[in-house]
């Protein structure tokens, strides 16, 4: 879907999957091994005062889980725990799907989107507890090139630390509609959408950025379409992306990402709540 | 108006052509209707003129200044193309008399009329001026006049190539008999002796400091040197041009008048901030002078006849002024005559000197009855035109066939409440008599009833946008009850969803539920409108909000849902335009704030995303978390990425935290925020450090010209002025009773009901009662002119097509109206 922005005349008109991106209400995803995420882009605006300061009645939170102190991650080891408990696997995402190699990567990695647009691994900031980022993928079938697939789960110390890793992430796509994922693969006509929990009819977390756009990559060709969710709840982030190929419908490969997207979700919600 | 001749062209520029407003040496002008249902001036570029890369670039630079113009009282451009192979340009369509017209048919004006012409005309050229333009033609046909105030016309687009052209041949620019006399000094000289005198004399007035306008008023410089001739001149309004004096070298002085080397402008160097206006702009108050003068006498104040002799008295006499008996107007003529440009004063401190009692704005009463009434015919007149909605047409004319005298006289009213003409006036008296609470009350005296739905919030966080925009609907609603032979009354039932999304729901379904309602206006926010959107459609139910801005709302089945306003997306339009296009700045700013969320979201996001599109500029984006409250280290980065603009879309507290760090830091370049943050909590929080900020809003001003009418008639009926969000509530119930009286003439008038497409009609009636699907299919297809904006709808998604919008200020701690956005260019 798209929403006209008519200038005069028609002269031009400015798509915006953006409107078609907030109605739908969709969950969050990631992208592939190294490079996918969107991080910090910009470690200059210190981190603030986050964390219980309140917000617009529109704007707040609508669905924080109610999470059990004692379960939420407080050391490296204990985040790497729940990461593992949390982040897809090939089934989260439906059948079909498989291990890529390198499977996982991290949690000693953390993209950062450079002043030019360019995707490099930098070591974690202090405010990531631990991150994880496996990849997957619809392998090539007849007539159809491979869907690649990725999952990112990060532990920041804080909520405040996580909201600012999503108000980054808008960042970046406001920064850099196109990007360069590494040598040979872009990412480019990109819109994305945020919403909080309660906003439309997002549910799933306490604000979702969700992201479309065009996929080019020298082995696969392209345009294709590429989609990026990206939730956070409490001081946790999860993510999830696909990249279209040749044969793919752009639904094909939003389904997949919203199923992976809404398993970890869940799984997140259960490995932090309270047991009764 | 003539018809468009077979060579003429069809469209240009997203304008379909509806015929010949005038023609000259530049080019054609044409009436034209952009798609949304907006009348234009269309002034088109002769193919001589615009094969000449020179012409093309002042007409640019003078376009983009055009655009810059930012008054109500100085007609508007809302497109140019200034690459096109025929290059053009478009202004707003104002259907009223000339002021020449007005005075050659009833004689002078009163001098009430004169002093309110001469105060907004003075403050429409220092609009003109305080965007580095001169008018250089300044005369009554360039005026025109509406109930709400005048309307100047042609400031000096394309008038420079003008004289480019006239140059050549000795000829003057502007019109004989209102022509400064550093002007007509010229072209006395010209008319009196050889075309090289006229050469001489006007080279002589750029080589003074004024430099290059005067050159180009002064129709000289073909003899100063081929070299410049042609193209200086019309480079001369930029205030940053440096004066052409070294140019012109061949000339040593006047020859035709010893005015002439008197520098028009007294102080400061071209290119500095002169306040006064730039060079050349004192011949503008000259003119203004003789169109007063004019205006009070009936007779131009150095006469008429032959050409030569005119510009001799312009030089050498005094103005004719008898017959104006009124001291202060006197006096202020005699200012603005001085012989001397020095001695004139600035357009912009002519205000001072008018009477004080003299309305800031104008008002309906401004001009006599009589006048009112030429101004409503020629309207009437302009708009009898091919393929204009007949809702245009004021009824007075017997042109076109009515259908029936109740209709007409809706049409009036409807006409009246749209463009502020004659019909303005009309429609107040009707408004403001006293119809009381026909509203509410169980309809006319045998007569149907039917009843439109207010969906507001008038309790919860939007409350007062609410209440509001019941006002407007109460007072359209009253409106058209007060006309006779209506073929029902309406009546007005609020229900409140307190801005909670759960009640907004169960509003939607009583209203759904409710036989009589035909029509609802509402909700009042984004939330509740998603949430009423589901029972509203089941219901076919028309529902067209004012303040529900959301870029896209689901789509359902029946499409009767209309987004009334424009979006967030659409405001950033005019957000980006004014912020990008003025010379100093070139990197916009954005900070999203979540602390806004969607609103601030969408408008941030969509400014970002179009600055590259609209504007040569670019952005540095951020984002910060909801509840953030330290904001400096996000706005360091913000300058130290060299922004030089600043757009924060967030909230007031927000707003009021980051303007005060921009004060603290000095920060000079222009800021804006969403209009949400518009209000005390802002002004209060942020103090001194909100001055100068300023805000794109969907609403119209209580003060804005175009509002006069329903301003003075709300505070009949309620007591106050307008609130915020009541008039676009007013315009769109006055939409909706319009269709509705359309639907039930058209049944009365044949046997089939018109609804009969109507599946899902909740009042199935034999009595030719509009069904809310036929209404809904009728709203589709409406234009509609209404007080702050014109209204027609996208056919795929109900979006408002119009993306009209309003400017506002701080100043000296409280929000000021500056007028309508600036259009977007094409």
């Amino acid at each position: 879907m798209t929403c006209h922005v008519p200038l005069r005349g028609g002269r031009f008109a400015l798509t915006l999957a953006l409107a078609a991106v907030l109605l739908a209400g969709c969950t969050g995803a990631a992208d592939e091994p190294g490079t996918t995420g969107r991080r910090d882009a910009s470690s200059s605006a210190a981190p603030g005062t986050v964390d219980g300061t309140d917000a617009e009645p529109s704007a707040e939170p609508a669905k924080t889980p109610d999470p059990d102190p004692a379960r939420l991650p407080k050391t490296r080891a204990a985040a790497l725990d729940l990461i593992d408990r949390v982040i897809a696997d090939p089934d989260s995402f439906g059948p079909g799907v498989v291990k890529r190699s390198p499977y996982e990567s991290g949690p000693d990695t953390w993209p950062v989107l450079g002043e030019d647009c360019v995707w490099q691994q930098q070591k974690p900031g202090h405010s990531v507890l631990a991150t994880l980022t496996r990849s997957f993928e619809v392998p090539a079938a007849a007539g159809k090139g491979p869907v690649r697939l990725g999952a990112v789960v990060t532990v920041h110390r804080t909520r405040g630390d996580a909201a600012w890793e999503m108000a980054e992430s808008i960042e970046e796509t406001m920064r850099c509609p196109t990007q360069q994922l590494r040598e040979g693969e872009l990412i480019g006509s990109m819109v994305a959408a945020a919403l909080f929990g309660g906003e439309a009819t997002q549910t799933n977390s306490e604000d979702a950025l969700s992201e479309v756009g065009e996929y080019r990559s020298s082995e696969l060709g392209g345009p294709h379409h590429y989609a990026w969710q990206q939730a956070q709840t409490l001081q946790f982030t999860v993510a999830v992306t696909g990249k279209g190929a040749k044969g793919r419908t752009g639904d094909e490969i939003d389904n997949l990402v919203v199923q992976a997207q809404a398993a970890m979700l869940v799984r997140l919600e259960s490995a932090v709540e309270k047991q009764s | 108006m003539d018809d468009l001749r077979p060579t003429d062209p069809a469209r240009i520029g997203g304008h379909r052509l509806l015929g010949r407003l005038g023609a000259g040496g530049m080019g054609v002008v044409y009436l034209g209707r952009t798609d949304a249902g907006a009348l234009a001036a269309i002034k088109v570029i002769l193919p001589e003129h615009a094969g000449d890369e020179d012409f093309r670039a002042r007409f640019r630079r003078e376009a983009e200044a055009a655009h810059r113009v930012d008054s109500p009282w100085a007609v508007s451009v809302t497109g140019a193309d200034t690459k096109a192979e025929r290059p053009w340009l478009a202004t707003e369509f104002v259907p009223g008399p000339t002021l020449s017209d007005v005075v050659a048919r009833r004689g002078p004006l009163p001098v009430r009329s004169v002093t309110v012409l001469g105060r907004l005309l003075a403050r429409a050229l220092a609009a003109v001026h305080a965007a580095g333009l001169v008018h250089r033609d300044v005369k009554p046909g360039n005026v025109l006049l509406t109930a709400s105030g005048p309307r100047l016309i042609d400031f000096g687009i394309a008038r420079a190539a003008d004289a480019t052209a006239l140059t050549a041949t000795g000829l003057i620019v502007g019109t004989p008999g209102f022509l400064p006399p550093e002007v007509a000094s010229g072209g006395a000289g010209g008319a009196t002796g050889s075309p090289g005198a006229a050469e001489a004399t006007g080279s002589a007035g750029s080589a003074g400091p004024v430099g290059p306008t005067r050159a180009t008023w002064a129709a000289g410089g073909t003899g100063a040197g081929e070299h410049t001739g042609a193209t200086e001149p019309a480079e001369g309004t930029r205030a940053t041009e440096p004066a052409g004096a070294a140019e012109h070298t061949g000339v040593t002085g006047p020859t035709g008048g010893t005015e002439a080397a008197v520098p028009a402008v007294p102080t400061g160097p071209p290119g500095s901030a002169v306040p006064t206006g730039p060079p050349g702009s004192a011949g503008d108050v000259f003119s203004l002078g003789c169109l007063l003068a004019y205006a009070a006498t009936g007779r131009p104040p150095f006469g008429s006849g032959a050409v030569d002799a005119v510009l001799y008295r312009t030089v050498h006499d005094a103005p004719d002024l008898d017959g104006v008996e009124d001291p202060g107007l006197l006096a202020l003529l005699e200012r603005c005559l001085a012989k001397d440009p020095g001695e004139r004063p600035a357009a912009a401190d002519l205000d001072p000197l008018i009477a004080e009692d003299v309305p800031a704005g104008a008002t309906t009463d401004w001009l006599p009855e009589d006048v009112v009434r030429i101004i409503a015919d020629r309207a009437a007149a302009l708009l009898a035109l091919p393929a204009i909605d007949a809702t245009v047409a004021v009824a007075e004319e017997p042109g076109p066939p009515q259908p029936a005298p109740g209709r007409r006289r809706f049409l009036l009213l409807a006409a009246g409440g749209a463009l502020a003409l004659g019909g303005g006036a009309f429609a107040a008296v009707r408004l403001t008599g006293d119809e009381a609470e026909s509203a509410g009350g169980d309809g006319a005296p045998g007569g149907r009833r039917l009843i439109v739905g207010v969906h507001a919030d008038l309790t919860g966080p939007r409350s007062a946008a609410g209440r509001a925009q019941e006002r407007g609907v109460r007072l359209a609603v009253d409106r058209f009850n007060s006309l006779d032979d209506q073929p029902f009354r309406l009546a007005v039932k609020v229900l409140d969803d307190q801005g909670d999304p759960g009640r907004s729901a169960r509003v939607a379904e009583e209203f759904a539920r409710d036989p009589e309602v035909v029509a609802v206006i509402g909700p009042t926010s984004d939330e509740s409108a998603g949430a009423a959107l589901s029972a509203y459609d089941e219901a076919v139910m028309p529902v067209l909000t004012v303040s529900a801005l959301q870029m896209a709302f689901p789509r359902r089945a029946n499409a009767s849902f209309f987004q009334a306003a424009p979006s967030y997306a659409s405001l950033a339009v005019p957000i980006v335009n004014r912020l990008l296009l003025r010379p100093d700045v070139e990197r916009l700013g954005v900070l999203i704030d979540r602390s806004g969320g969607q609103a601030a979201y969408q408008s941030g996001y969509s400014a970002n995303l179009l600055t590259p599109t609209l504007t040569t500029g670019t952005t540095h984006p951020r984002v910060v978390p909801a509840g953030t409250t330290v904001f400096d280290p996000v706005i360091t980065d913000l300058l130290t990425h060299r922004s030089d603009a600043l757009f924060y879309a967030g909230d007031a507290a927000g707003a009021a935290r980051v303007a005060r760090i921009l004060a603290d830091l000095s920060f000079a370049g222009p800021c804006m925020a969403q209009h949400a943050v518009m209000g005390p909590e802002f002004l209060q929080q942020a103090g001194a450090a909100a001055d100068g900020w300023e805000f794109v809003a969907p609403f119209i001003d209580a003060t804005a010209p175009a509002a006069g009418t329903f301003a003075a008639a709300h505070r009949k009926r309620f007591g106050s002025a307008p609130a915020a969000w009541s008039a676009e509530a007013y315009d769109v119930a006055g939409l909706v009773a319009r269709e509705l009286a359309g639907l039930a003439e058209a049944a009365a008038k044949t046997a089939t009901p018109p609804g009969k497409e109507a599946s899902a009609s909740v009042t199935p009636s034999g009595d030719g009662r509009p069904t809310r699907s036929a209404l809904t299919a009728a709203i589709a297809a409406a234009r509609y002119e209404g007080v702050s904006r014109s209204y027609a709808f996208d056919k795929e998604r109900q979006q408002l097509v119009s993306r009209e919008a309003h400017l506002y200020r701080v100043e000296d701690g409280r929000l000021r109206y500056l007028g309508p956005a600036p259009k977007p260019k094409s």
